[in-house]
């Protein structure tokens, strides 16, 4: 009955918040395995965190992650290979055809092909690690909630840009993130109306995702938006014919009340938190609020539990979970407290399914790369480079070529970094992570949500 | 000689469908742990622990 991480409804979620994927720049390769590290850590997190259930054994499970895990690193390994390989035979072409009209042709055959110089695979990997360190630890960075929310982050680079020749050329990266159960109404009585709709259980939420942007302008980027999105479950008692009976398969317009209310009170909060840090939150885009309804095998199993815990009407059940904070004029529907195993599986399927999703875009230009007219220069390389060039004295270091075109106005640093808008950071730290991973995958119930304009 | 857009592309496809074949294993050990609670709780409902 368990639905840890359905994938139908991350696409319904993903629609809140992403952008239609036409729109998309294509993303590097080093983004999309970061983005698919953080996945893949998530999954794992989660596995681990499956508490040890006598009777229950999911060691099967454990190895055959391990398994695909295993595979996925070979597949990235074999991506940046023939990466690497594509662009070695890019610059091999291209600087070919400058030695031919200038330098004889014995000199071609020295040049070292960049991705097996130690210190450029050094230099990538440690790139890459802090990328993906970097990324993991935003997205560790988040403990939302009592259920603990999801986080995904999405990287977009400019690959996929055609190259200007001169000028600079703009990088973009979506912070996206789904807050699950950080809403501190249990069950707002008045919806939309009660002071408390919106509320957060953990303010610091905001905070967290304000540090992280933060740290993004502090590196660079400027923040061109913001766009949310909320989702309710649940929450009211009476459908919208006034039968007792909403969220048992009936829909009810309060909750996409309380859901729009959720989007405007974060809102909000967000764009406090991110003032406070001094960082201008230029637009705010609120997504459909979304009521998600229950299954019908999740209302089987309500009315089951219902049943068990000695009521007669199961929405009742949902009722007494949902008035957990009890306000005045609520008297509880049994003597006793909800049992902890009824309460939990009213959690997965209820509070988890109350959240709300972020999504920051931000933008920094770099520099784009800019093609050198063939020329004959001697450059000086650094001593790591120089060590791996074939000791034969037929190759006078004056006619030394290093593996990456000449670009005499930015020789300061040796070019080492494989992709191509990586190649146009010059001037910026080389060991500063130049672009996030991406991500969007939410975590959530399976259930479809119900979209109704407001 | 496959461009650096198929390279992506490719690799970010077969990416996603380990990803995918993970979580459908995740579901599945949440799963387990989950039916053995909701046992466990019919279990005391059959013995009369929860009326």
């Amino acid at each position: 009955m368990s639905d840890a991480v359905p994938v139908e409804s991350q696409k319904s979620r993903e629609k809140t918040t992403s952008v239609p994927s036409q729109e998309r720049p294509k993303r590097t390769l080093d983004a999309v395995i970061a983005a698919g590290d953080i996945q893949e850590k998530a999954i794992k997190d989660k596995l681990t965190a499956i508490p040890d259930v006598p009777g229950v054994d999911i060691s099967l499970e454990r190895k055959e992650i391990d398994t695909l895990a295993r595979e996925r690193r070979e597949l990235s390994a074999a991506a940046d290979d023939d990466l690497a390989a594509f662009w070695a035979q890019t610059r091999g072409a291209a600087q070919k055809d400058e030695l031919d009209s200038t330098v004889p042709t014995n000199i071609d055959s020295p040049r070292t092909e960049s991705s097996n110089v130690p210190e450029v695979q050094a230099r990538r990997a440690s790139i890459r690690r802090q990328v993906a360190s970097a990324l993991t630890a935003m997205a560790l960075a988040i403990p939302f909630g009592v259920g603990g929310g999801t986080t995904a982050f999405a990287s977009e680079g400019s690959a996929a840009r055609p190259p200007a020749a001169m000028g600079e050329g703009r990088e973009h990266i979506a912070v996206t993130d789904a807050i699950t159960g950080p809403l501190l109404e249990k069950y707002a009585r008045l919806f939309a109306a009660d002071e408390k709709a919106g509320r957060l259980v953990h303010p610091e939420a905001v905070g967290v995702i304000a540090d992280v942007t933060k740290n993004l302008v502090n590196q660079g980027y400027v923040l061109d938006g913001a766009t949310i999105g909320a989702q309710s479950s649940d929450e009211a008692h009476k459908s919208d014919k006034k039968q007792e009976n909403a969220g048992l398969g009936a829909t009810n317009k309060e909750n996409i009340k309380l859901a729009g209310k959720r989007e405007t009170v974060f809102g909000g909060l967000l764009k406090s938190a991110l003032e406070a840090k001094g960082i201008t939150l230029p637009s705010i885009t609120m997504t459909e609020p979304i009521e998600n309804i229950l299954t019908d095998k999740e209302i089987d199993e309500i009315k089951m539990m219902a049943e068990a815990v000695g009521l007669s009407n199961p929405y009742w059940l949902t009722e007494e979970y949902n008035r957990e904070e009890h306000p005045k004029d609520f008297k509880p529907m049994t003597d006793t407290p909800l049992p902890p195993d009824v309460v939990k599986r009213l959690d997965h399927m209820l509070r988890d399914e109350r959240k709300v999703t972020v999504a920051l875009e931000l933008h920094r230009n770099i520099p784009h790369f800019e093609p050198v007219p063939p020329q004959r220069k001697d450059i000086q390389l650094p001593p790591a480079l120089l060590a791996t060039l074939p000791d034969n004295p037929s190759y006078p270091q004056s006619h030394y070529f290093p593996a990456q075109t000449i670009r005499p106005q930015h020789v300061s640093q040796p070019d080492i970094i494989r992709q191509q808008p990586r190649e146009h950071n010059m001037g910026k730290d080389a060991n500063q992570p130049s672009r996030g991973g991406k991500i969007a995958r939410s975590h959530g119930g399976d259930r479809q949500g119900k979209r109704v304009s407001r | 000689m496959k461009t650096q857009e198929q390279i992506v592309k490719e690799y970010e496809e077969k990416s996603e469908t380990i990803l995918r074949k993970m979580m459908h294993v995740l579901i599945r050990a949440q799963r387990k742990v989950d039916d053995e609670a909701y046992r466990k709780v019919l279990e005391k409902v059959e013995k009369g622990d929860i009326v």
